[in-house]
C-alpha cells in the first residue's frame, strides 16, 4: 500500500522539523503553564491533607486554612479532648507574616505545630530532620535555595534566630515560604493565648461524622470541616484566580500548534494541488484526500506532543534549577489531556487544507505546467 | 434521457449532440458543438485540430472529468452524463486510463509507488500489485527505473510511467491529451509508437488528441475538429494548412506553394508567408492526403 500522505510529509523534511519543532514549543508550554499550576494545587492541598487530620476546627467563616484568618482560643483544645470519639488533638499555628530573611523582606509562613503528634509537621522532608527542636526551624526548599541556607545554618525571623535543621519541600505557594518550628517557638509570633486550628483525629474513621456534630454543637462559634473539604475550599481560596490565567495561556498554546500545523499541511496542499489534482482525475475519491491531509495533520501535532511530553520533564527541571521557584508538576491526568488536545489540534488544522482540496479542479491535469 | 442505450455492445464510446458551453452570456464560448460520434471497442482514434477547437474540452467530457452542457456520453453504453458528482470519480478509475500532456507523476513518489497507488486505489493492494507495477514498467522499457523518483527521470521515461500508470488497473479505455507535445520529436515519436503497440496487443479503445501529424499511422481513424464541431473525415478534396491546422479546401484556395515537387495549401497569405519564412519548424507537419 503506498502511502501518499506519508512520502508526501517525508519529501519535506525540514519543513516538518520545523514545524514539529514549533509543536513541541506549545506543548511544552502548556505543561510548564498547567504544571505550574498543578503544584501550587498540590502544595495547596497538601498543606492540608497531610497535615494527618480528620477535622479541621476553625473559626466561623474562615475554613480554608491558608489566607483564612482564623484565630481560636486555645483553651478549647483540653475541652475538644473531652469529646467522645476524639482520640487526639494538636494546635497549629500558620502565621504569615512579612519579615527580612538575610537582608530581604519575604512572606513567611510561621507554622508551629504539635512536635509530639507531628500533626501539622513538614510532609516531604528532602534533608534533616522532620521534627525541631526548641530554636530549630525546618525551612522550604526553595527559601533555602534562595538563600544559601542548608542544615546547620541560620534563619533570622523578626529578630529571632532559628537553626535550620531540616529542608522540606512542597511548601512554597508563589506567595509564601513555609518554615516550620515548635508550638512554643511559633507562639511568640502569635498574640497571647490564641491559636489559629485545632487539628482532630477521630478514634476511628466511622466515627468522624460524629465527633465533627459533636463539636459543631459544643461550639457554635467555630467551624468544622474534614480534611477534603478544608483542602477543598484551599484550593478554590488560592488557585480560583490562577485557573483563568492557565486556561488562557493553554489556549494560546493549542492556537499556536493548530496554526504550526494548519499552515504546513496547508501549504503543502497547496504546493501539491496540482498532483492532488491528478489523483482525484484518476479517480480517487475526496475522502482518500481528506485522510491524506488528516493523517499529515495528526501525524504532526501528535508527534509533537510525543517528543513535547518526553522533553518537558526534563526541560522543567532545567528551569527548576535556574530558578527554585519554578514548581511544575506533570501529572499523568494531564498528559491524557494534553495528548487529546493535540488530537484535536491535528482535527481542526486538517480542516482549512481539507476545504482547500475539495476546490482542486481535476482538469488542472490537462494544461500545462 | 435514457440510462442505457440500446446499441451494439461493440461501441466503447458514444457521443450524442454533445455540446459544452463555458460561461454565459456575452462571454459565453462553445468550445463543443453539438458533436455526435461513435468509437468501438479496440479502435484507435485521433482528435486533431487548431488551437482552442475544443479537442480537450471534449476528451474531458469522455472521461467524466467535465459535464456537458447538453447531450449525453455513453461509455460502454451506459450514460454517465446522469451519475451525481461522487459517482465520477470510481467511473473513471474503472473505464479510463489517463494520460496528458505532462506526465503529471507525483512528485515525492518512485516510478513503481506512482503506478501502485492507482492499483491501490482501484482496491488492489500488497504484493500483488507492487508486482504488477513493476511488470507494467518492465514491459515499457523501464525495469531499470523502478525506485527513480520523477525528477531523477527524462520526459520521455516520465510518460512512459505515465502510460503504465494509465494501464495500470487495467481500463478498457486509453483517454490521452497530446502526450507526446512536451517531448522532442524523436522522443514522442518513441511514445507514440510505442502507446499504439501496448493499446493494440492489450486490445484496448484510444482516443487521443494530437498535434503530430505522424499519428495517422498509428491510429485507425483521426477526426478533425474545428471550432468544436467534427468537420471532417479525411477526403481528398481538403488538406490542413500547415501553419495554423485550418482545413483548407484544396479548389478553394489560391495560396498554394509548390516545392520539392510537392503541394502545400495554406489558407492565408500569411500563412503561407510564415512557412516559408520558417520552413524547417514545419517540415514535420507536412501532410498530403
Ligand atoms: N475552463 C474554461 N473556461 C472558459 N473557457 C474555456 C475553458 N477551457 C477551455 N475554454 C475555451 O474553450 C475553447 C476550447 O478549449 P480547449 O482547451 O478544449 O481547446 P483545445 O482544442 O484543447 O486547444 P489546444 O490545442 O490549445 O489544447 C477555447 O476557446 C478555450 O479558450
Ligand atoms: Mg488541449
Amino acid at each position: 500500500m503506498v502511502s501518499l500522505a506519508r512520502e508526501n510529509l517525508l519529501h519535506e523534511k525540514s519543513k516538518i522539523v520545523l514545524s514539529v519543532g514549533g509543536v513541541v514549543l506549545a506543548v511544552f508550554l502548556i505543561f510548564a503553564t498547567t504544571g505550574i499550576y498543578f503544584g501550587i494545587v498540590t502544595v495547596v492541598e497538601n498543606m492540608v491533607l497531610k497535615a494527618g487530620a480528620d477535622l479541621w476546627v476553625t473559626s466561623q467563616g474562615a475554613s480554608g486554612s491558608l489566607h483564612s484568618p482564623s484565630l481560636l482560643n486555645s483553651r478549647i483544645g483540653e475541652e475538644l479532648k473531652r469529646i467522645n470519639g476524639v482520640k487526639e488533638v494538636a494546635p497549629l499555628i500558620r502565621r504569615p507574616i512579612a519579615t527580612n530573611v538575610n537582608g530581604e523582606k519575604l512572606l513567611i509562613s510561621i507554622n508551629g505545630f504539635d512536635t509530639a503528634s507531628g500533626l501539622g509537621g513538614p510532609w516531604k522532608v528532602v534533608k534533616g530532620t522532620a521534627i525541631p527542636g526548641k530554636g530549630d526551624a525546618i525551612v522550604d526548599r526553595v527559601l533555602a535555595k534562595n538563600k544559601g541556607m542548608d542544615i546547620g545554618g541560620v534563619i533570622n525571623l523578626e529578630g529571632k534566630q532559628f537553626k535550620v535543621v531540616g529542608i522540606s519541600d512542597e511548601t512554597f505557594t508563589l506567595i509564601s515560604y513555609m518554615v516550620f518550628v515548635t508550638m512554643e517557638d511559633a507562639r511568640s509570633f502569635m498574640p497571647v493565648d490564641l491559636t489559629n486550628f485545632f487539628l482532630v483525629n477521630a478514634n476511628s474513621p466511622a466515627e468522624i461524622a460524629g465527633v465533627k456534630t459533636a463539636i459543631e454543637s459544643a461550639f457554635p462559634a467555630v467551624s468544622v470541616s474534614t480534611s477534603q473539604q478544608n483542602a477543598a475550599e484551599a484550593k478554590t481560596e488560592t488557585v480560583g484566580g490562577f485557573l483563568p490565567i492557565v486556561l488562557v495561556i493553554s489556549a494560546i498554546g493549542v492556537l499556536v500548534g493548530i496554526l504550526v500545523v494548519g499552515l504546513l499541511v496547508y501549504t503543502m496542499t497547496i504546493e501539491k494541488s496540482r498532483e492532488y489534482g491528478v489523483v482525484r482525475a484518476i479517480g480517487a475519491p475526496n475522502f482518500y484526500l481528506y485522510k491524506i491531509v488528516l493523517f499529515q495533520a495528526l501525524t504532526i501535532s501528535v508527534l509533537g506532543f510525543v517528543i513535547g511530553a518526553a522533553i518537558s520533564p526534563p526541560l522543567i527541571s532545567f528551569m527548576q534549577y535556574l530558578v527554585p521557584e519554578f514548581v511544575s508538576v506533570m501529572t499523568p491526568k494531564v498528559i491524557l489531556w494534553v495528548f487529546f488536545l493535540f488530537v484535536a489540534t491535528g482535527l481542526v488544522a486538517s480542516f482549512i487544507p481539507a476545504r482547500r482540496l475539495s476546490r482542486i479542479d481535476p482538469a488542472v491535469v490537462f494544461k500545462g505546467q | 434521457m435514457n440510462i442505457t442505450r440500446e446499441t451494439n455492445n461493440n461501441i466503447a464510446i458514444d457521443l450524442q449532440r454533445l455540446s459544452k458551453v463555458y460561461g454565459s452570456g456575452h462571454v459565453a464560448v462553445k468550445a463543443v458543438d453539438d458533436v455526435s460520434l461513435h468509437v468501438t471497442k479496440g479502435e484507435m482514434v485521433a482528435i486533431m485540430g487548431p488551437s482552442g477547437s475544443g479537442k480537450t474540452t471534449l476528451l474531458q467530457m469522455i472521461g467524466a472529468l467535465l459535464r456537458p452542457t447538453s447531450g449525453e456520453v455513453f461509455i460502454d453504453g451506459k450514460n454517465i452524463s446522469l451519475l451525481s458528482e461522487n459517482g465520477l470519480p470510481r467511473v473513471r478509475l474503472q473505464n479510463f486510463g489517463f494520460i496528458f500532456q505532462t506526465p503529471n507523476l507525483l512528485s515525492s513518489l518512485t516510478a513503481t509507488q506512482n503506478v501502485e497507488l492507482v492499483l491501490n486505489l482501484a482496491g488492489k493492494k500488497g504484493q500483488g500489485a507492487r508486482q504488477r507495477a513493476e511488470e507494467l514498467l518492465g514491459q515499457l522499457g523501464l525495469g531499470d527505473r523502478l525506485s527513480h523518483k520523477p525528477a531523477q527521470l527524462s520526459g520521455g521515461e516520465q510518460q512512459r510511467v505515465a502510460i503504465a500508470r494509465a494501464l495500470a488497473n487495467n481500463p478498457p479505455i486509453l483517454l490521452a491529451d497530446e502526450p507526446t507535445a512536451n517531448l522532442d520529436s524523436q522522443a514522442g515519436h518513441g511514445v507514440m509508437e510505442l502507446l499504439g503497440k501496448v493499446a493494440r496487443e492489450m486490445g484496448k479503445t484510444v482516443v487521443t488528441v494530437s498535434h503530430d501529424m505522424r499519428i495517422r499511422y498509428v491510429v485507425d481513424r483521426v477526426l478533425w475538429l474545428e471550432d468544436g464541431r467534427l468537420r471532417i473525415r479525411w477526403s481528398e478534396g481538403v488538406t490542413i494548412d500547415p501553419v495554423c491546422l485550418m482545413i483548407v479546401e484544396k479548389d478553394k484556395t489560391t495560396h498554394v506553394l509548390e516545392h520539392d515537387g510537392e503541394k502545400d495549401y495554406f489558407c492565408s497569405a500569411e500563412c503561407k508567408r510564415e512557412f516559408e519564412a520558417h520552413r524547417s519548424k514545419y517540415k514535420d507537419v507536412h501532410i498530403s492526403l
